[in-house]
């Protein structure tokens, strides 16, 4: 079984290589056993000068402590990595502004249970018409806002921003349970 | 469609602003109750759409086209895919698929 996951890791490293794939996109499943063993071969490596970085991110990723371990209050913690597992879930459920769109949310897809980032609204500098009754009807409409229940989707939360007005920083009359 | 001018303007933002379901990066095409055709276009996805998941059931996927992409389980190296390649995925097993260079088509099939 060793020998399996030690050829596996020789693989690994063949892999980034012949994929310029800097560690930083480091090939498996971020925070699984074999992620944290190739960051440490790849350091090895490095430190020995039989791996040439792919750019000066890498390099600069590489002449850190990363792929070492520390204990720190009992407990085995990787050095220099940044600390998530999957118990650090982002908040769900809770639409902030950001994002590549104007906002976004994480929320469960209920039928993988996976956790997903949903994003919606306009970038250009456009506006919707907001303070606008006749505008706001004519977009629900158009949207069948009234029929969009599912919360994995886009066209859910731009239909429902104006719930969410209050913590996403719009005017009063942009916020209440209504749709757009 | 009305296509007075302030109404045009109107969907054109509507357009800009994303509201057609945009939150899936492939489109089906359903075939049965468990079986669909899936299709990925790298034109329009951002290769960080292709995440790590898990299924809530055994699936059988067959690739039907698509140049360069790769489909990597947990804990192994990514594998190139090709056509009439068969991937036996058991439920709840991490996977994911790496971009490629033209639409990847595969056909699913869930299996109780």
């Amino acid at each position: 079984m060793k020998r399996l996951a030690e050829h596996t890791l020789e693989r690994a490293v063949d892999y980034h290589i012949n994929n310029s794939l800097p560690i930083y996109e480091n090939v498996f499943r971020a925070g699984t056993p074999l992620h944290f063993k190739l960051l440490e071969r790849v350091k090895s490596l490095y430190d020995s000068q039989q791996y040439i970085p792919m750019n000066e991110d890498e390099e600069a990723i590489l002449k850190t402590d990363i792929g070492s371990w520390d204990v720190y209050e009992n407990t085995a913690v990787p050095l220099d990595y940044p600390m998530f597992t999957e118990e650090d879930e982002p908040e769900l459920n809770k639409p902030k502004r950001g994002g590549s769109k104007k906002f976004y949310v994480y929320v469960r897809n209920p039928e993988t249970g996976n956790v997903k980032k949903v994003e919606w609204g306009d970038t250009s500098g456009l506006k919707i018409k907001i303070d606008d009754e006749g505008a706001r009807k004519s977009f629900a409409a158009r949207h069948q806002c009234d029929q969009q229940k599912d919360r994995t989707s886009a066209a859910y939360w731009a239909c429902n921003t104006p719930r969410y007005g209050k913590q996403l920083g719009l005017g009063p009359n942009s916020t209440g349970n209504f749709f757009w | 469609m009305n296509y007075d001018p302030e109404h045009l303007a109107q969907w054109m933002i509507d357009v800009l602003c994303g509201m057609e379901d945009m939150s899936k990066p492939y489109k089906d095409e359903i075939l049965t109750d468990n079986s669909w055709i899936r299709t990925f276009d790298p034109l329009i996805t951002k290769s960080d759409e292709y995440v790590w998941h898990r299924d809530e059931k055994d699936r059988i996927v067959t690739v039907l086209d698509g140049d360069g992409w790769q489909f990597q389980f947990d804990n192994e190296i990514p594998i190139q895919l090709n056509s009439n390649d068969v991937i036996n995925i058991p439920k709840h097993t991490y996977h994911r698929i790496i971009v490629g260079s033209t639409a990847l088509k595969l056909r699913i099939e869930e299996v109780e």
